[in-house]
């Protein structure tokens, strides 16, 4: 009887599975599935909707509008509302893309199913640009329940209007503590942007502050413009400290204000921006997709190691060389776009080619940019750089002005081409 | 214009080709569709800075504009980026973007 049952599902997987491999079964249309309708799973609907009439496109996103990371930090600087980083899928959906709004609880890999809060969807691809997950054990006395009272403003969104209100109520001669995470996590130079922005708004509304950074790293990404920045902008109000010199910081007591250094010594504050380790998304974890703390992927096609027809892009991957950011992710989805639609039609793999800008502000028109590009290995076994390249530190006041308006050029021309 | 070609012919002489090596040949739409992220879609400058475009010039303005992007040193952020491209890559984008020609 079994063997028969078998013999019958093996017919019948054939005669199924054989046409959507070969990607010509009449009236039947591959139905790709992306998770996560940021800048990298948007990027992979608009790459992908050009193959609309062969493909079942779908997203799912949790909200209904996007909040962008990039421009978050302005929010908190003081000189950009919160709804000039708002897009909605509105245009995705009159493009003719099935945009569902819900919640992922898991993906059951093994049957190719999205469990929705009410609903299952099946997938024959599966595109995951899920964001980045937190290590809440990472500073002992920090948990989720206190990034209410002290926002972390690490996705976008209102967190970032909440944090900007409590910078704006701090007292003159306040001191204000901010520890960046452990490398590897999303936006390495937002740490630092970040407190050259506070800076900048609580000097214009000519208060006496002190910032106090205390780091895990003994160096970062654009260290030497960042240092060069607040010597010039901010003399005696940024103070960096590094791991080498005690800026570990392991645990922090909200009740009485203070963090305490590894070496045991208290460092009172009057506000806190702690942030916190990161790994992959939760939803990674919860799926069981990876036993890692970052999804490896193959950085030619970004199938997910071990899963079949599951690929992964964006902050929740290991991606070597390439930094976590909205721009990476972006382009990361023009390949695993590109790539997926040559598996699923069979047409040649494309070697990949990636690029990273970053930019930075430092106050409103002061800004500067490190940017990279990426390719694979001879191995193709990872993504390397081709070489980091930063604005010059000796930089007029007017090329910096150049390149903040460069940023708002980038932003815009980035969000449109998603979003409109 | 004939010195701007000359020079454009001296750099890539001296050129390091990074996309063009042996282990993989580099789709050359796959380099353009990189430079979307700041050009717009297809280099069609959809963001506010309309001479962001691409596609609204012509193939011997963008070579030469390359070649002078290539010939600055730390400069601005296309000198940056044009630095790492082969001569190939150049010629390769303008025929992607203007291909007429």
């Amino acid at each position: 009887m079994s063997s028969r049952r078998n013999f019958i599902k093996y017919i019948l997987s054939g005669i199924i599975g054989f046409p959507l491999l070969k990607g010509i079964r009449a009236n039947y249309k591959p139905k790709v599935v992306v998770i996560g309708g940021g800048f990298g799973g948007s990027t992979v609907i608009k790459y992908l909707e050009k193959y609309i009439e062969k493909l079942d496109l779908i997203l799912i996103e949790k909200k209904k509008n996007f909040y962008t990371c990039p421009f978050s930090n302005y929010v908190i600087g003081g000189f950009r509302d919160i709804n000039q980083n708002k897009f909605s899928y509105h245009n995705m959906i009159k493009r003719g893309v099935n945009v569902v709004f819900d919640n992922v609880k898991y993906i059951d890999s093994e049957n190719k199913k999205i469990q929705l809060n009410n609903i299952k969807i099946s997938y024959d691809w599966l595109v995951l640009s899920p964001g980045i997950g937190f290590k809440w054990d990472s500073i002992i006395g920090f948990n989720k329940k206190d990034s209410i009272k002290y926002p972390i403003a690490w996705s976008g969104g209102q967190d970032s209007s909440m944090l900007f209100k409590k910078i704006n109520s701090l007292e003159d001669n306040s001191k204000l503590i901010i520890v960046p995470p452990d490398y590897p996590y999303r936006c390495p130079p937002a740490p630092y942007e970040r407190a050259c922005l506070i800076a900048h708004f609580l000097k214009k509304k000519k208060r006496k502050f002190k910032i106090i950074i205390l780091d895990k790293k003994d160096s970062f990404t654009k260290k030497e413009l960042f240092l060069s920045v607040w010597k010039k902008l901010y003399p005696n109000s940024i103070e960096w400290i590094p791991r080498s010199k005690g800026g570990i910081v392991n645990e922090f007591n909200s009740k009485e204000n203070y963090v305490v250094l590894k070496s045991g010594q208290k460092v009172f504050g009057d506000f806190f921006n702690l942030i916190p380790d990161q790994k992959a998304s939760d939803l990674i974890f919860s799926s069981r997709l990876s036993s890692q703390e970052w999804c490896q992927i193959n950085p030619v096609t970004f199938a997910l190691k071990n899963h079949s027809n599951i690929h992964v892009i964006g902050d929740s991957i290991n991606a070597w060389d390439m930094p976590k950011s909205a721009f990476s992710a972006y382009s990361q989805a023009k390949v695993c776009a590109e790539n997926l639609k040559n598996i699923i039609f069979e047409n040649k793999i494309e070697a990949p080619v990636f690029l990273n800008t970053c930019y930075s502000l430092a106050a409103e028109n002061y800004g500067f940019s490190i940017s990279s590009w990426y390719r694979t290995n001879s191995e193709k076994n990872r993504i390397v750089s081709l070489g980091s390249k930063s604005s010059p530190t000796n930089a007029s006041n007017a090329e910096r002005a150049r390149e903040a308006r460069e940023s708002y050029d980038w932003y815009s021309s980035i969000t449109q081409e998603l979003y409109s | 214009m004939k010195n701007k070609i000359k020079i454009f012919l001296i750099v890539i002489i001296y050129s390091f080709p990074v996309y063009s090596d042996d282990y993989d040949r580099i789709n050359i739409k796959t380099i353009a569709e990189n430079c979307n992220g700041c050009h717009g879609y297809n280099g069609d400058g959809v963001g506010i800075k309309k001479s962001f475009s691409i596609r609204n010039k012509n193939y011997e303005y963008f070579i030469n504009k390359m070649t002078e992007y290539r010939m600055k040193k730390n400069g601005n952020i296309m000198n940056r980026l044009v630095s790492v491209l082969s001569e190939e890559d150049i010629i390769g984008l303008a025929n992607y973007y203007y291909p007429k020609n």
